[in-house]
């Protein structure tokens, strides 16, 4: 009998060997790497269809960061300067972001400098970078990783410039008064001037370096060479009916529980609970969600860009075809205790001028969108290009108003012409 | 009943066996005619390959690593003693402890300095350096050891590793005076794996064929292409993150190249 049992057992062990090596060996089959692969992409494609909307506020912004002009001023004079819409804008911010991030979250407290110090700094080894729009710094050193110093906490900058001078590196910057300010940094001055030495200058000059450019803005950057730009078509994008659930997602309504309904006009009106979400045929999207959060949580500055950001991604982004979203600024409103985020469009890197306002506006109370009004645009940009007044001449020009020129896409009609526009500087 | 069970299950594993068999073979053939291939078309632009080359090889799937300050901490401990720590803000932390100081840095630059005397050589610089490295919780792989032409003193460096394969632009220097270590400078990598990209990038033969590209629009020349590696380059775009993007090393006698193996791109910066 003793012997029948073991025997037995020996049977079954054997037969769960057997089991175990025939999945161990179908586990290093070709064919099991394919399935694999096959059911690891279709999980991965599901995953990002239903990407929760705005809820993973660690996810930084990188495209929104994105300078407008970034020049590297080496040792010896030269400046590689690069502008718009070039890959090289992004290299080179790509390459200095870190540095750029420990200065703002080690800089000290601020002292104000006249404009001569700030382009003197310009003149010796440092890297310069020029903002869509006036940039908070508690922003952008979130956006970059570090913590404002208190003494940031409040400024913004349209223009910085982080330089090495005396084995210190130093934080400029022009706030959106065109006020200037110095602060010492514990950035690695020998990192960054190690780092400014892989660059030779390739032309690029500021306008203070042009007699001819007296009176505008001295900081302006041309660059040598022929100036082109694409023809751009603007439309109004067509949703399909996933695209649709999608935007209600991103501004945090259910599309499973919505009802719609669409009016004579053609505007289609989506309702859930308190929330409206309309959207018209012009490309206008408004949402309302009139409800007070009760939980009154606070919202930091960072925070409520990022989830705006997200959530304009997710609508305004997701179909601009050539364009992308670039910030355009952030307000907080304290009587309601809420924050204004706003985005424009941009083409080549190159901003989309609209007359009626931001493209972009979203309104945040405690960690939720309460208001939101997006002009939806889709863009093409077609192969072809338009030869443009040389950057010399544009910023003479504008100099002779006593102002700077950059360039635009402005939007009205189906097709989009770029131009040189006066600014402020 | 049971035999029967037996004998179906010793068949299907003889039949997967030979399965797997056959697709090594198969792949080992594939590897062989895409390294003959690959060899071939050096050859045609002037390239000779060294027989040791290894030409068929995958590289490591893109991950990111994040800094986690309690655990610098701990090993800067085990570096330095008992420590006081003080933030310089911008993620920038400078370290004092019993036998030196040091200040790490969001974009994992290290710089540390020791008391004299504390890390002596006990016969060998190069053990030394690696029971130092380790302590700061750090893989690496030697580079070299040398004389500093300017004080005649001896040096080390070492490049991270992550599973293994280097990172090549993490590079930690150590400088000694007389028989003790006395200064530690460069960049780490970071403790934390956040997440992994699932992708490889392109494999060894992609990026030969990348660097035949190179070398017919003339960006770059050699006549002996040594061998190739997969690795990974470091950037830190964002302070205390840092991306470990796959990259191929090709050594060359025109010099070292670094490909990268998400887009091709030649990467700079090399250590």
């Amino acid at each position: 009998m003793n012997e029948e049992k073991l025997r037995s057992l020996g049977r079954r062990s054997l037969i769960v060997l057997l089991l175990v090596t025939a999945v161990l060996l179908l586990c290093r089959t070709e064919y099991y790497a394919g399935l694999r692969e096959s059911i690891e992409g279709r999980r991965s494609q599901r995953l990002s269809a239903a990407a929760p909307a705005g809820t993973a506020v660690s996810e930084r912004p990188a495209g929104t960061v994105q300078p407008m002009a970034a020049v590297v001023n080496t040792e010896s004079g030269g400046h590689f300067g690069t502008i718009y819409g070039e890959e090289d804008v992004a290299a080179v911010f790509q390459r200095f972001s870190a540095d750029l991030g420990e200065a703002l979250g080690s800089a000290g407290t601020p002292a104000g400098i006249a404009e001569e110090q700030f382009v003197a700094a310009l003149s010796d080894c440092s890297v310069f970078l020029r903002f869509y729009c006036p940039q908070p710094m508690e922003l952008l050193a979130a956006w970059l990783g570090a913590e404002a110093n208190g003494g940031l906490v409040g400024c913004s900058a349209e223009l910085l410039c982080l330089s090495v001078a005396q084995g210190k590196a130093l934080l400029y910057w022009r706030d959106a008064d065109g006020n200037y300010f110095c602060s010492e940094t514990a950035a690695s001055s020998e990192r960054l001037r190690s780092r400014i030495a892989e660059y030779n200058g390739n032309g690029a000059r500021y306008a203070y370096e042009e007699p001819l450019l007296n009176g505008g803005d001295s900081c302006g950057v041309l660059l040598a060479g022929v100036r082109t730009a694409r023809t751009v078509r603007c439309t109004v994008p067509q949703y399909s009916d996933n695209e649709t659930d999608q935007l209600l997602h991103a501004v945090g309504m259910n599309s499973f529980i919505s009802s719609s309904y669409t009016e004579t006009d053609g505007t289609r009106v989506f309702v859930s609970g308190d929330s409206t979400l309309r959207l018209s045929t012009a490309g206008v999207l408004l949402y309302r969600n009139p409800t007070f959060p009760d939980d009154n949580g606070t919202m930091t500055l960072a925070d409520a860009a990022t989830a705006a950001w997200q959530a304009a991604e997710r609508c305004a982004g997701a179909c601009c075809g050539d364009g992308t979203l670039i910030f355009s600024g952030i307000s907080f409103s304290e009587s309601q205790n809420s924050y204004t985020v706003r985005f424009d469009y941009a083409v080549d890197g190159i901003p989309v001028h609209a007359s009626s306002g931001s493209a972009v506006e979203i309104v945040l109370r405690s960690g939720r969108i309460i208001q939101a009004r997006m002009r939806l645009f889709q863009f093409s940009a077609a192969e072809e290009t338009v030869t443009l007044l040389p950057d010399l001449q544009a910023f003479a020009i504008a100099a002779a108003e006593h102002a700077s020129a950059q360039l635009c896409y402005s939007a009205g009609g189906e097709t989009m012409n770029c131009d040189w526009v006066k600014t402020d500087g | 009943m049971e035999r029967i069970i037996i004998i179906i299950l010793l068949l299907l594993n003889l039949f997967l066996l030979g399965v797997v068999l056959t697709d090594r073979v198969q792949a080992r053939r594939g590897e062989n005619d895409s390294a003959a291939s690959v060899t071939e078309v050096l050859l045609d632009c002037g390239v000779s390959v060294d027989e040791d080359a290894e030409l068929v090889q995958t590289a490591p799937a893109k991950c990111t690593l994040t800094r986690s300050k309690e655990q610098e901490e701990t090993a800067v401990q085990r570096l330095l003693g008992n420590t006081s720590r003080e933030d310089l803000g911008g993620n920038i932390i400078y370290y004092r402890g019993t036998q030196g100081q040091a200040v790490f840095r969001g974009s994992g630059e290290v710089e540390a300095l020791f008391s004299s005397g504390t890390i002596r050589t006990r016969g060998n610089r190069k053990k030394t350096a690696e029971r130092l490295l380790k302590k700061l919780g750090i893989r690496t792989e030697f580079i070299e050891e040398g004389i500093n032409s300017a004080d005649g003193e001896a040096y080390v460096r070492f490049c991270c590793c992550r599973e293994d394969y280097p990172v090549f632009n993490a590079v930690l220097h150590l400088d000694y005076s007389g028989d003790s270590v006395y200064m530690l400078t460069g960049t780490r990598i970071f403790e934390t794996a956040a997440e992994t990209d699932g992708a490889a990038g392109m494999d060894s033969v992609s990026a030969l064929l990348r660097f035949v590209e190179l070398l017919r629009n003339g960006e770059f020349s050699c006549t002996c292409l040594s061998g190739i590696r997969p690795g990974y380059y470091l950037s830190v775009l964002v302070s205390g993150e840092s991306t470990l993007t796959p990259v191929w090393q090709l050594e060359t006698d025109g010099g070292t190249l670094l490909i990268n193996a998400e887009n091709g791109r030649v990467e700079s910066g090399l250590a």
